[in-house]
């Protein structure tokens, strides 16, 4: 009997063993060629996660400075490189960054990274991204620390600012497949369009009561449109309109022509 | 947004027809909103 229960003890765990470490295997394996596809989607979806390439340099590597009334900070480096990017991040701490501005050590992210409106995107299209990110080459690029000037800035006012003052999107159970539920998906949080479409207040957050009425003082100094209907329709556009072009059938929405130089400004208005 | 996309692996150029048109309809339902831009 004693030779039988230690077989079966041992077929037991024979079986059991594979079962059990199935999961961490499956966590383990190779994003599929279509989750990297749809991760580079998601990510091209975002404008490039732009805000981390300085132009003309390495990609994702981070670096773009940003100037604000708090201060001034530099994109960080999202490439897998283990030392100075993100490769050394687990996907959850990856994701816990990009929707709620945590950094893998705690520390809080200045919201000039919209984390806000990023937590209204959907698990699944986050873990593709994140495999995407993980997909692209490695650079070895040192983050720059930020330089702030408000006194107790990150202690005090910052998580109290987010607290009064900041819109959080909620993300949806499943990504919206098509059309206004589809449309209000990708422009209210995967594009994060009211990031620079809406006027600040003068707490500098988004006002939300003019959502996407155009902000005359956007990143850059420059002046952005109104995407609102009237704007759409209206029969006397002094500036540039994205939405004619956006709500045309055979809309293409402008890309890398708009680029002007390597530093943005951020909230522009106090700089 | 725009100014900050040059140079990226990819970007708005990529969405579909179909999620370009799905934005459109989007913004359509927006209630129009007076706020001047530009001189």
């Amino acid at each position: 009997m004693g030779v039988l229960a230690r077989s079966a003890r041992h077929l037991a765990l024979a079986l059991l063993i594979p079962l059990a470490s199935l999961p961490t295997l499956a966590f383990a394996q190779a994003p599929s060629a279509a989750e990297l596809a749809r991760g580079k989607y998601v990510f091209g979806a975002t404008g490039g996660c732009g805000c981390h390439t300085v132009p003309k340099q390495p990609v994702n590597a981070g670096g773009r400075r940003y100037d604000g009334p708090f201060g001034t900070v530099y994109s960080s480096n999202i490439t897998p490189d283990k030392e100075t990017g993100i490769g050394g991040w687990t996907d959850e701490q990856i994701i816990t960054a990009t929707r709620l501005g945590r950094r893998a050590n705690g520390e809080r992210l200045i919201p000039v990274h919209p984390y806000t409106v990023f937590n209204g995107m959907a698990a699944d299209d986050l873990k593709a991204l994140v495999a995407f990110l993980r997909s692209v080459p490695p650079v070895k690029r040192a983050n720059q620390p930020k330089k702030i000037s408000v006194p107790m800035f990150e202690s005090v006012f910052l998580p109290a600012w987010l607290a009064a003052f900041a819109p959080r999107e909620n993300p949806p159970t499943s990504v919206p497949a098509s059309g206004v539920a589809r449309g209000e998906y990708l422009v209210r949080a995967v594009a994060h369009c009211g990031e620079c479409h809406t006027p600040r207040t003068m707490t500098m957050a988004t006002d939300n009561t003019r959502f996407l009425a155009g902000n005359p003082k956007g990143p850059e100094d420059s002046e952005v449109p109104n995407i609102t209907r009237r704007a759409c329709n209206g029969p006397r556009r002094r500036s540039p309109n994205i939405s004619a072009r956006a709500t045309s059938p055979t809309a293409t929405w402008p890309a890398g022509s708009w680029a002007r130089s390597s530093t943005a400004r951020w909230p522009a208005s106090r700089t | 947004m725009g100014e900050v996309i040059d140079g990226t692996l990819a970007g708005f150029k990529d969405l579909t027809k179909a999620d370009r048109l799905a934005i459109a309809r989007y913004l359509k339902t927006i209630p129009p909103i007076k706020n001047k831009i530009g001189k």
